[in-house]
């Protein structure tokens, strides 16, 4: 049983820059917590906090329900994997890994035994007389898993580990860790700036942005359900749409289209509208409003297409569809989209205007 | 000083640094602050009483004409032997960069020099420039010097800074041999495409480009000749014949340990710290210079 | 080479043997000379060998000889010259290491005074100190004996400079790793720094061993018993003939064997001690 919980915790430097606000977060055992967000929003600052490698300014960090703020790194029962995997290099693969156990006083057969399972976990059984410096980025990368999971601690800390390989590597490396994370079911924390690696990796999603916690949830649960205007268009890839919207007593205007519904529940005036581009659809009739291409992308599988809204207002919008739907450039395209994936957001606070879709109903268009 | 992450230990490092310290409090700057001290004193001829007086032992070094001399004497020597040695080891090292195969051969057997003592160095010479049975001795009196090292001090002064220059060459030609060869291949290329010799090339190409090592082995010849050469003078001239070969820091040697005169001794010792300051100051300004390259 | 142009490669060639010949000529010629029996140089210096062969050495070496003005047996001087470099050596590899681990991996109250500090002994070579050193060595009551002609020459800069430089380019994630694993910082420094830091110390080695064996003017000025000179002081002893014949031969041999440590070791560890130069200097 690990579990961490997170209290008030805050962090800033000497020269008064505060790194993190006000933070709270439970997380449960052998929960994989995925901490994503762009650069500087705190991300590995909270890791490094948790690691014991910053100094916590504010609030408690226990783990099994003990406080352990002012404990070393060493004392924690933590391991980390690193960006730049931080190996020994004068020792060898097996000396890596059993560096750590041997500070602990682990007898020897112990250690040999739990270094050569988790070679063989990690298919590093054929290298484990080799140095770093012979090593491929992907196997030193396995070479630093190898490091923390001999340790067999409470919690697993993972710094961007795969930042440095390659785009194929980063896949296969992303699958091998998930499985690795579910067979040995340790509590894991794994910090990212790719939204990706955080969709596919998360059990807990935490997006945080200039210190602060935007949402927690499930992958699916953020995708979904964007607390903000920043996690709605930092989760999905191409980011979701935003253009300008009206809401009147009437219903929602935007692309000189009106959407009629009950407007009570919602503040009349400007707003932001969101639309994923998966979820735009091109139709030949009852469009709910039209585009003209500007650019499209052939990506294979999809195509992507660059549009611009036909109104005055001429906004940009992207709209991804099959890679055999016959578009070019120029081409005047009627779209749609399901009511319950629209999204509205206050353009003051960015929040998620949380509404009902049944409210709303489709119309003809109006031409402003 | 970065800021680079550690450890939290606070006494630990603190005993860590200590030894060094210690021996830098006890043998470096207590002794300099006791030079600065007694320069300012005039100790009585039999070492009984001493005297604040000031800096009247600077104003009569500066007064004494065989103060001045010895650092005409230094600079003239500094001077001959900086240009001698790096001369030659440039032209050497320029040779050695243009053979393809064989430099560490050469190099072998170019700085090993640098690992003679100079005063087994000062032997060594002082053998070869012996008037009577010296190789060198012979061959002046052939074509027709009177090579009297003992007596002449120009020729003292010849013996002294060949002998120097034979050791520093060493040096020199391993910091000029480094930097022609980290000058980039494909602008040798270049130049050769554009019709220029390695004659010309070395001219207007390596030798502009390693500027900073040359300006760099410039003090550092100069600091060398200043300072290090104590041991060669010593063997070899004493510093004769009548004080041609006596150099600023012998005559704080002689002054203070063989004349006693402490004082003077002294305010020579505190010149000499402050010379050496200066261009400390300067090779590190300039050193800084040169890692921004 | 850019181009082909045999003639000036062979007149480069040429030009560093000469070179290699000029800078060896006086070896050349002491090898020579100690080959010869002294009443040879009466007339001319011999060029080539003679037929002593290396008896001289041989006489010098064995342990009770003693010539000239030097009090000493040439294999005691051997001996003390050893002594002293090897200790010079492993002192100031050791306090500097440690110095530049306290100053570059750790925060304590004092750290640039103290760094600053060390900085200045750049600033005074022991030629400039020497009056009030020897003051201090005598009141410390450490003439004569091998702790004063050591300790004072161990804490110079330029090498806990390099391992400073040197420890500044360790990631900083190697310490966190370590610090994750349990290492406190000494273990840290024994088990990880150490192994990293060991062509650094290599290339001090050399320039050490090579500053210490052939220290002059310090062993000049505090030993005046005999026990404790170093060949390299001892030598100039021997030129100091007031009267008598100048045993050439003996001088030149000596002076060969003063020179052999020091020369061995820069060419047995050329790549070692070229590291060491450029890298002090930088």
């Amino acid at each position: 049983m690990s579990t961490l919980t997170l209290t008030n915790i805050a962090k800033s430097y000497a020269n008064g820059y505060q790194a993190l606000q006000q933070l709270d977060l439970d997380i449960n055992d052998a929960e994989m917590v995925v901490l994503v967000g762009p650069s500087g929003c705190g991300k590995s600052t909270l890791l490094r906090m948790i690691a014991g490698l910053e100094a916590i300014t504010a609030g408690e960090l226990c783990i099994d329900g003990k406080m352990v703020n002012h404990l070393e790194p060493g004392e924690r029962d933590i391991a980390m994997v690193f960006q730049n995997y931080a190996l020994y290099p004068h020792m060898s693969v097996y000396n890596n890994m059993a560096y750590g156990l041997r500070n602990r006083k682990t007898p020897k057969d112990e250690i040999h035994r739990l270094v050569t399972e988790a070679a063989e976990m990690l298919e590093l059984s054929e290298l484990l007389q080799r140095k770093p410096k012979e090593l491929s980025g992907g196997q030193r990368q396995r070479v630093a898993m190898g490091r923390a999971i001999v340790r067999e601690p409470k919690v697993f800390l993972f710094d961007e580990p795969l930042s440095n390989l390659d785009a194929k590597l980063r896949v296969q490396m992303r699958l091998q860790i998930k499985k690795l994370q579910r067979r040995l079911a340790t509590t894991s924390i794994y910090v990212t700036h790719d939204q990706v690696e955080a969709m596919t990796l998360a059990d807990k999603l935490v997006v945080l942005n200039k210190g602060n916690v935007e949402q927690v949830g499930t992958p699916l649960e953020v995708y979904d359900n964007p607390a903000s205007l920043f996690v709605a268009t930092f989760i999905g890839s191409p980011a979701m749409n935003i253009i300008d919207a009206k809401v009147t007593p009437e219903g929602i205007v935007f692309a000189a289209t009106l959407l009629p519904g009950n407007t009570q529940s919602m503040p009349l005036g400007t707003v932001k509208l969101g639309l994923r581009p998966e979820h735009l659809r091109i139709v030949e009739e009852q469009a709910l409003f039209d585009v003209q291409v500007d650019m499209v992308e052939a990506l294979g599988a999809d195509l992507l297409l660059y549009c611009n809204t036909c109104d005055s207002s001429s906004q940009p919008l992207v709209v991804r569809v099959q890679g055999n739907t016959s578009v070019k450039v120029g081409d005047m395209l009627g779209l749609d989209i399901h009511l319950q994936d629209l999204h509205l957001f206050d353009p003051s606070t960015s929040k998620n205007l949380y509404f009902d879709s049944n409210l709303l109903q489709k119309q003809e268009v109006i031409y402003a | 000083m970065s800021s680079h992450v550690g450890f939290k230990n606070k006494w630990l490092p603190i005993a860590l640094i200590s030894p060094q310290l210690l021996i830098t409090l006890v043998f470096f700057i207590w002794p300099a602050g006791q030079a600065i001290i007694q320069s300012t004193q005039l100790e009585d001829a039999f070492g009984l009483s001493t005297e604040f007086v000031g800096l009247e032992n600077f104003i009569s070094l500066f007064n004494d004409s065989n103060y001045l001399s010895s650092f005409f004497t230094t600079l003239q020597f500094s001077l001959t032997v900086a240009i001698l040695a790096l001369v030659s080891a440039l032209m050497l090292s320029a040779f050695a960069e243009h053979i393809t195969r064989g430099s560490t051969f050469y190099r072998t057997f170019l700085i090993w020099p640098y690992a003679v003592a100079p005063v087994v160095a000062g032997a060594l010479w002082l053998f070869l420039f012996d008037p009577t049975i010296g190789v060198i001795g012979e061959l002046l009196a052939l074509v027709g010097v009177d090579w009297n090292p003992v007596l002449n001090g120009n020729h003292a002064m010849w013996m002294v800074v060949i002998t120097s220059t034979w050791k520093q060459i060493s040096y020199n030609f391993l910091f000029f041999l480094a930097a022609l060869q980290s000058v980039p291949k494909a602008l040798h290329e270049a130049a050769a495409i554009d019709g220029s010799g390695p004659i010309k090339r070395f001219l207007t190409i390596s030798f502009p480009l390693i500027s900073p090592t040359s300006f760099f082995l410039l003090v550092v010849n100069f600091v060398y000749a200043f300072f290090d050469t104590f041991a060669v003078i010593h063997a070899m001239t004493q510093g004769g014949p009548s004080n041609s070969t006596s150099t600023l820091v012998y005559k704080v040697y002689n002054d203070g340990f063989i004349g006693l005169n402490l004082g003077s001794s002294a305010a020579q010792s505190v010149i000499l710290m402050a010379l050496v300051a200066l261009l400390t100051v300067v090779q590190f300004k300039y050193v800084e210079k040169k890692v921004a390259y | 080479m850019i181009e082909r142009r045999p003639l000036f490669t062979l007149f480069c060639h040429v030009m560093l043997i000469l070179g290699i010949l000029a800078i060896a000529l006086p070896v050349w010629l002491a090898l020579v000379a100690t080959t010869h029996e002294n009443t040879v140089f009466a007339t001319g210096t011999p060029l080539w060998f003679g037929d002593l062969g290396l008896q001289v050495f041989k006489d010098l070496l064995s342990s009770d000889s003693r010539f000239n003005n030097s009090a000493l047996p040439i294999t005691h001087m051997l001996f003390n010259s050893f002594i002293m470099a090897m200790t010079i050596t492993i002192g100031k590899l050791s306090i500097s290491i440690l110095s530049a681990y306290a100053v570059v991996f750790f925060r304590f109250p004092g750290r640039m005074l103290a760094f600053w500090m060390i900085f200045f002994t750049l600033m005074l070579p022991v030629e400039v100190r020497i009056m009030p050193t020897f003051e201090v060595i005598t009141n410390l009551n450490m003439l004569n004996s091998f702790s004063g002609l050591t300790i004072p020459l161990i804490a110079s800069a330029t090498a806990t400079f390099l391992f400073r430089q040197f420890f500044l380019t360790i990631p900083k994630e190697l310490i966190e790793a370590a610090r994750i694993d349990g290492a406190g910082p000494i273990k840290f420094f024994f088990d990880i720094l150490l192994p990293l830091s060991r062509t650094n110390i290599a290339a001090l080695f050399v320039i050490t061993f090579i500053y210490g064996w052939n220290q002059y003017l310090w062993p000049l000025l505090i030993t005046t018993d005999a026990q404790y000179y170093t060949i390299v002081m001892g030598i100039k002893q021997m030129l100091d003939v007031v009267d008598g014949i100048v045993e050439w031969n003996k001088i030149m041999a000596t002076t060969i064997i003063a020179m052999l440590p020091p020369v061995i070791v820069v060419i047995a560890m050329q790549k070692a001690f070229v590291k060491g130069l450029v890298d002090t200097e930088k």
